[in-house]
């Protein structure tokens, strides 16, 4: 079975995953106000730049020379790396990545190095540092860009060619994404509401989140299987019925036996735009599992987009292992057209299964089940 | 698991072909888009859709379109057992270098959506998808150079996993309107190749049959340009 041996988790509200979990445990929400040059005020979940120097001065005193991405990922990899007691450098260690735009901020740059936009070379450029021998692997398929690569991670070490498979997913707050998603009429004014009935859509975050998975040890939270599928309707909106989620989700319920009822817990898309919440209230209702505890996380960290994926997991996982159900933040009412139970209050009860989901531009959908062991 | 490429076919600013054959050579040759709107033409696509397409997505969709021509998927396959794997290195970076120009002057600030769609590297799957309604499986991959193993090694995973019949495996690639290029292979399971088809080979699904075309294109590329 292939586990979880260790995590981190670089956030707007904690640097690393103990932090970052005890603050949202608590009800802190790394949402705030900033200020686009053409746009003007904006709510999203910023990584503090000072704080983060400060906090990592040590790391990061050779670390000059990266950007502010290649910062958050080598210093995310090296933490969950040392935890987990991985060599970096040996060549049963693969590198995957997830991300939307990585270093896309140097547009905006004087003098930008062209290359160092391209993913693959980013990747490239990483791996190297870190010393890792081997072509590192990256993932890049809009929002369900994590979820996919921590299912490539299951499907690559079920091969036994690698011990040990780091995911990490980062994407940053770029005045290019804001622009983009303001051109959508996409971002609300105020603190997103998941699934509620005033929700105005979402805001943007970022955050870098890596996970150590490999089947050797005895961990207690394991990935047991996940699946994709394209809705096949629209580049930009999700499809009104929902049937890529649902086709996802059902392959994901297939290839684990489980059935609905099996399911404690689902950490859901609910990036809060009218649209991706109520097509997600209508593939739970299509798979069954409309009467699951469910939250979405991006009240407290905004869509951190490529990073979305791994973050929500290792937030899961967490909720798994402490048996915590965390209250879904900006909820009030609900607003979707099937009555789904959106956790109000965090609360503790036993967790044994749970079910991350996602959703994105160019009408992918993935599922991946965890469960504690 | 036997697994067989189907049909392949390969556009790239010199060259263009179908199962190795080179196809319209009577193309200008002169800029993609130029050669796109000749190519979508000489296919007798009808599809508005395209107009709105970036560089990249027309490169993949054409080359789709090349490949899938002939073929009548659904005849043999559930939508949902379409699966389409997407590789490629520059992505939609020439479409980002677009976007960033409608937004980098603070006085002339004029972002448009349907740009903005175009700037994650997995649209011109997406319209892929859209075109032909593949339900299934989706992956998009960035990486500086082709890996044919890799290519091989994931996309079989995907038929082994009974989560694909019939996949799309692509390494799409623009750069600029003279440097692009997109080799796209149609893998399916044996047992749905036609019958008794003497004049057609089918190759077999390996690493070693990506490497070979994948170098027979390059010189191909190479001798056009001579």
């Amino acid at each position: 079975m292939v586990q979880l041996v260790a995590d981190h988790i670089i956030s707007a509200v904690g640097f690393d995953t103990f932090e970052t979990f005890e603050a949202i445990r608590l009800g802190r929400s790394g949402l705030s106000v900033h200020t686009h040059p053409s746009i003007g005020p904006y709510i999203a979940a910023k990584i503090n730049r000072g704080l983060f120097q400060q906090h990592f001065r040590s790391e990061l005193l050779n670390l000059q020379q990266f950007t502010f991405l290649e910062q958050l990922c080598i210093v995310s990899i090296q933490k969950a790396a040392a935890e987990a007691n991985v060599d970096l450098k040996s060549q049963d260690t693969l590198l995957v990545f997830s991300s939307t735009k990585g270093n896309i901020d140097l547009l905006s740059t004087p003098n930008y190095d062209l290359k160092r936009i391209r993913l693959g070379s980013t990747a490239q450029f990483l791996g190297q540092h870190l010393g890792n021998p081997n072509q590192a692997i990256v993932v890049s398929n809009a929002c369900i860009s994590g979820v996919q690569a921590l299912v490539y991670a299951l499907q690559v070490l079920k091969l036994k060619t690698y011990t040990y498979v780091i995911v990490c997913g980062v994407d940053i707050i770029s005045d290019f994404v804001i622009s983009g998603f303001h051109s959508f009429q996409a971002l609300s004014p105020s603190p997103c509401k998941p699934f509620d009935l005033h929700r105005t859509g979402l805001n943007i975050g970022e955050a870098c989140a890596t996970m150590v998975l490999s089947l050797e040890g005895s961990h207690p939270i394991v990935l047991e299987t996940g699946a994709s599928a394209n809705d096949a309707n629209h580049l930009s909106g999700p499809s009104r019925t929902g049937k890529g989620l649902t086709s996802a989700i059902h392959k994901v319920l297939k290839a684990s036996g489980l059935s609905a009822a099996d399911i404690d817990y689902i950490s859901a898309h609910g990036t809060a735009t009218p649209y991706n919440d109520e097509m997600e209230a209508l593939a739970l209702q299509a798979t069954q599992l409309d009467t699951i505890p469910i939250n979405s996380l991006k009240g407290y960290f905004g869509h951190t987009l490529g990073a979305a994926g791994v973050l929500e997991t290792v937030i899961t996982a967490q909720c798994l292992q402490q048996n915590t159900y965390l209250k879904s933040q900006g909820f009030e009412v609900s607003g979707v057209s099937v009555p789904i139970p959106v956790i109000a209050e965090t609360t503790q009860r036993p967790m044994r299964k749970a079910l991350k989901t996602a959703s994105g531009f160019g009408g992918g959908n993935a599922a991946l089940l965890l469960s504690k062991q | 698991m036997k697994l067989k490429i189907t049909t392949y076919s390969h556009i790239s600013a010199s060259h263009i072909s179908l199962d190795g054959q080179a196809v319209f050579q009577d193309l200008a040759r002169e800029s993609f888009d130029s050669d796109a709107y000749a190519l979508y033409k000489g296919l007798g696509i009808d599809y508005p859709k395209f107009y709105k397409m970036d560089a990249p997505s027309k490169l993949g969709f054409l080359a789709s379109e090349l490949l899938l021509k002939k073929l009548d998927l659904k005849a043999s396959h559930r939508n949902e057992k379409l699966g389409i794997v997407l590789y490629g290195a520059a992505g939609c970076l020439d479409t980002d270098l677009r976007f960033q120009e409608t937004i980098s002057d603070a006085t002339q600030f004029f972002p448009s959506p349907s740009l903005f769609v175009y700037t994650l590297p997995n649209i011109l799957m997406g319209e892929i998808c859209i075109r032909n309604k593949f339900e299934g499986e989706n992956y998009s991959f960035v990486a500086e150079q082709p890996d044919p193993t890799e290519m091989e090694r994931f996309t079989r995973s995907l038929f082994e996993e009974q989560l694909v019949a019939a996949c799309l495996l692509s390494w799409t690639d623009f750069t600029n309107q003279g440097t692009y290029a997109s080799l796209m292979f149609l893998i399916e399971k044996e047992e749905f190749l036609p019958e008794g088809n003497l004049s057609k080979k089918f190759s077999n699904f390996e690493a070693e049959e990506l490497q070979k075309i994948l170098i027979d294109i390059n010189n191909a590329g190479i001798n056009q340009q001579a």
